[in-house]
């Protein structure tokens, strides 16, 4: 398809950059439409419309380049000197911050040795009262233990005089004591049959049954 | 619209054809630029900071300052800088928009912007064509008279 205006530009641009770039290779031009989808051609009435450019009046155009050019210098030295300025004042902000910082440590530290300092007076005296209040409550429970055991070792002295007073052999009573042994043995040398009749072994003590 | 670009891949063939040139992606960096926010007929400008690629209203980076470019009733037009943030943002190398440079330029933070020179000029040319005229006026209507 022929179209005068994309070529004219296409061959302008290609032109300008060959000139810039000094580039054997041919520039790809790429045209881009953003309302039309790119396949659709170009409209009838705008088929040979070139665009008008504005109009330059030379006077000025050369006054202009005068001043951009010392404007672009100036404006890139001012940057310059503020960014001197910002990494200068960085500086000075962070060394002072340091001295401030180091203040800042001495001060803390005094502080909380002093806060460290009055707690454990605080702790010390508790810990006193605790450990006495420790030993009065082990003295306690000693003494209860001790009073307990008194308690109990009469009680058993008291049991024993009962048992003994009741039923101990007494050396002087032992004769006796056998004599009686020997007169109450018993033999068992028996049987008993299913009605409940005892029947006497072969030797029979006659104090059995 | 019309952009030029030197793709590297578009000399691959694939098949018999050439593939279909790419557009390339876009440089993003920061840009104090203005955005509007006035409304039919009553513009009004936040300077703002922005990415150049972002559209002209997005919520900005940073607000820096409003342009007021209607003249009140003292034939002022109003103009409110962050100037502490602004040189923070030139010394860390983020570009203007030629209206911000204006702006700058006639608050004195940078020198004056060479468009601005020559619009003064134009103005002036046009005051003094329209002084001219109305002299030439004055003297026929006084000839007329006479």
């Amino acid at each position: 398809m022929f179209c005068p205006l994309r070529n004219l530009i296409k061959s302008s641009i290609a032109q300008r950059i060959l000139l810039e770039n000094n580039i054997k290779k041919p520039p790809m031009v790429n045209s881009v439409r953003f309302r039309k989808p790119r396949w659709l051609p170009i409209a009838k009435s705008k088929e040979f419309y070139v665009r008008k450019p504005t109009p330059v009046i030379p006077e000025e155009a050369e006054e202009l380049y005068m001043r951009y050019s010392k404007y672009r210098a100036d404006v890139a030295s001012i940057r310059l000197f503020l960014k001197e300025q910002l990494s200068q004042k960085s500086v000075n902000f962070m060394e002072k911050q340091g001295k401030d910082d180091a203040a800042d440590f001495k001060l803390m530290e005094e502080q909380v040795k002093d806060y460290n300092n009055e707690v454990a007076a605080f702790r010390q005296e508790r810990q006193k009262q605790e450990v006495q209040a420790e030993q009065e409550r082990i003295e306690k429970v000693v003494q209860k233990q001790q009073e307990e055991r008194l308690k109990r070792t009469l009680e058993a002295e008291k049991k024993l005089e009962r048992i003994k007073a009741a039923s101990f052999i007494h050396p002087n009573d032992l004769d006796q004591a056998i004599e009686i042994m020997l007169d109450s043995r018993a033999d068992y040398n028996f049987a008993v049959t299913n009605s409940g009749e005892v029947i006497p072994g072969r030797i029979c003590l006659q104090t059995a049954l | 619209m019309i952009t030029v670009d030197r793709p590297r891949n578009c000399e691959k063939k694939i098949g018999f054809e050439t593939r279909m040139p790419r557009i390339p992606l876009r440089r993003s960096f920061d840009i104090i630029k203005l955005s509007y926010h006035g409304c039919n007929n009553r513009p009004f400008f936040h300077i703002v900071l922005l990415k150049n690629i972002s559209k002209r209203n997005a919520p900005p980076i940073e607000m820096l300052g409003t342009y007021d470019p209607m003249p009140n009733m003292y034939n002022e037009k109003l103009v409110s800088l962050d100037i502490d943030r602004i040189k923070f943002h030139l010394a860390s190398g983020v570009a203007l928009s030629k209206p911000v440079e204006k702006l700058l330029g006639l608050s004195g933070l940078l020198p004056v912007h060479p468009m601005s020179f020559i619009t003064a000029k134009r103005n002036r040319q046009k005051l003094e064509e329209q002084a001219k005229s109305q002299a030439e006026q004055e003297e026929e209507g006084n000839a007329d008279k006479s």
